[in-house]
């Protein structure tokens, strides 16, 4: 394994039980200093794996690297900052005691803590006990001990459970702020929305299986074009005989079409030339929802090849 | 260091700890002081539990509170102890520490480092409380302050520290294997009142539980401070120890073995096992 990239693992395993398989070979690569989308349901695998990754629980079978390192190792954890589930604090200190104990773990200078306690929004109630704090301050509070390191690897499980839209609107500002710059996020989430609109990449675990892996493009596959037109007939003979156009559906009215995006606007002109009266043009891509649906679809059809190929 | 001093702000900032050392102290007072003091005057002790006013003098001091660690004071080690580790898998901090980079031996070595140093603070506190209450014993009765030495004075130091640090090793280990505090302090108390008490008990009636209860906590703990107490053979009163005593160096062997296995044992399973 090379270190170019911030985790590699390869055939990942975690077993607790015959009947437990929480993490059934997961091989994946997060890119230093991308964003890297870790989706599936509850249950699929995201917090063992993570867990694996920060060295809380050891693989049962494979093996993983973290910026280079083995998974849990001091001289990997000096450089990662993780939240994994819900952020676990001392409720009789306050906020800043909390990181105050975490920064000298850490061999942080605690001179750091007010500048974090700054930046994730929590300077005002830092004085007040953990124990009376909001689920989204107990977030934010996660969120500062995994930054205390100033951390080039940023391990975030579900950071926006338990948050009011405001506040999952808020974490999702946070962490793409985090993102900026050589810093690499690996997040795991299983709204699929939220991940598609902060990752770069993204990975799809479902029952302990990585089922696909890829940018959102590349999951999402080419996008299409919805046509409804008058008459619809004479579109449709018009839009076959074009060469640029690669697939053709006919679909509740309306024509759904697979071609370059980019020739959009000559396809309405050819349309229009051909006295077709057009009503909707326009683009539609598949939401990540969708694509899991589809991958779910395929995957309990037992088309696994085409599940993972897709990635 | 970092992590050492951590821990020591742990342990300052929780209520739970001052309540415990509160305890200790009263409990030490009430029953090395209080009740015997009030049996002396009232000159109600029952037979076999006289009370003799040197006892509670600063000249017996020693040998009054060392008698104290085999007992309340073992267990409330043991519950120090418990709360302090077991408390780190309830609030998930264990989980939260450990991402930070420690490693668990560092984190344990810590953890263990601030209680040793937490029972120094108790076994001082318990020390000094009754040598004050010693000298208005004296003071009261118009009795000469006397000290012991230098040497008995650290020998019952060194023997109550060892002894709470025994306990509290045990409250570790069964915090550490249980992953709680709840299942480890009932566990522990039940062993430490009851189990050990009931098979020395039958002890006297059965040669291979006696046997056995030769290498029970209380019988080495209250072996090694039996050369401090004077009190090495059967004797009545309230939580008073009725044997079986081993030598004092045996006692002493046997108890350092145990620490090292308690904290070897939460070592191991520390390092081997996940963190869920």
């Amino acid at each position: 394994m090379t270190t170019d990239f911030a985790i590699e693992t390869d055939g990942l395993t975690k077993r607790y039980s015959e009947h437990i398989l929480a993490v059934d070979g997961v091989t994946l690569r997060v890119r230093r200093g991308e964003v890297y989308g870790f989706v599936g349901p509850n249950g699929a695998g995201k917090t063992t794996t993570m867990r694996m990754l920060v060295g809380l629980i050891r693989p049962s079978a494979g093996q993983a690297r973290v910026l280079g390192k083995p998974p849990g190792s001091p001289d990997s954890l000096a450089r990662v900052g993780a939240m994994i589930e819900a952020p676990g604090f001392y409720p009789f200190l306050s906020g800043r005691d909390n990181l105050r104990v975490m920064a000298r773990h850490a061999g942080v200078p605690e001179k750091r803590i007010d500048t974090i306690l700054e930046q994730v929004g929590l300077a005002d109630r830092a004085s007040d006990q953990f124990g009376t704090y909001s689920m989204g301050m107990k977030q934010r509070l996660g969120l500062a001990a995994a930054l205390l390191k100033d951390p080039e690897l940023l391990i975030l499980d579900e950071p926006t459970s338990g948050l009011d839209p405001e506040g999952i609107a808020e974490m999702r500002d946070f962490v793409r702020q985090l993102a900026q710059g050589e810093r690499t996020v690996f997040l795991s989430s299983h709204l699929m929305t939220e991940v598609e609109q902060i990752c770069d990449r993204i990975g799809i675990i479902r029952r302990g299986r990585l089922v696909a892996e890829g940018t959102l493009d590349e999951l999402r596959g080419q996008p299409e074009l919805h046509l409804r037109a008058k008459p619809l007939d004479r579109a449709r003979r018009m839009v076959e005989s074009l060469p640029y156009v690669e697939r053709l559906i006919a679909d509740d009215g309306k024509l759904v079409l697979t071609m370059d995006l980019k020739r959009v606007g000559e396809l309405n002109r050819q349309l229009v030339s051909a006295d077709v009266e057009v009503t909707e043009l326009t683009p539609a891509r598949t939401s990540l929802e969708e694509v899991y649906f589809d991958l779910v679809q395929a995957e309990q059809a037992g088309d696994v090849e085409g599940v993972i190929s897709r990635g | 260091m970092g992590s050492l001093s951590a821990e020591l702000l742990l342990l300052r900032r929780r209520a739970a700890n001052w309540i415990l050392l509160a305890i200790a102290v009263v409990l030490t007072l009430f029953f090395a002081y209080v009740l015997p003091y009030y049996a002396y005057v009232s000159d109600s002790g029952a037979p076999g539990f006289r009370t003799e006013l040197s006892a509670l003098l600063p000249e017996g001091f020693v040998a009054t509170l060392a008698s104290g660690f085999p007992f309340y004071l073992g267990i409330l080690g043991l519950i120090l102890g418990v709360l302090v580790f077991g408390s780190e898998y309830g609030w998930a901090t264990l989980k939260t520490t450990l991402m930070q980079r420690p490693g668990r031996v560092r984190w344990l070595l810590a953890k263990l480092g601030a209680l040793a140093i937490a029972v120094v603070v108790a076994t001082v506190a318990v020390y000094a409380s009754g040598a004050l209450v010693s000298v208005a014993v004296a003071l009261r009765e118009g009795a000469a302050i006397t000290w012991p030495s230098a040497g008995e004075i650290l020998r019952g130091m060194g023997a109550g520290w060892l002894i709470m640090a025994l306990w509290t090793l045990l409250g570790v280990l069964l915090a550490v294997l249980s992953r709680g505090t709840a299942l480890a302090l009932g566990l522990g108390i039940l062993y430490g009142l009851v189990v050990e008490g009931l098979v020395s008990g039958f002890g006297n009636s059965i040669a291979l539980l006696h046997d056995v209860s030769l290498a029970f906590l209380r019988t080495n703990a209250y072996s090694l401070v039996a050369p401090l107490t004077g009190r090495t053979t059967e004797a009545g009163g309230p939580g008073v120890f009725n044997g079986p005593f081993v030598d004092p160096w045996q006692a002493l062997v046997v108890i350092a073995g145990y620490i090292v296995v308690f904290a070897g044992v939460s070592a191991v399973v520390l390092a081997r096992r996940d963190v869920t």
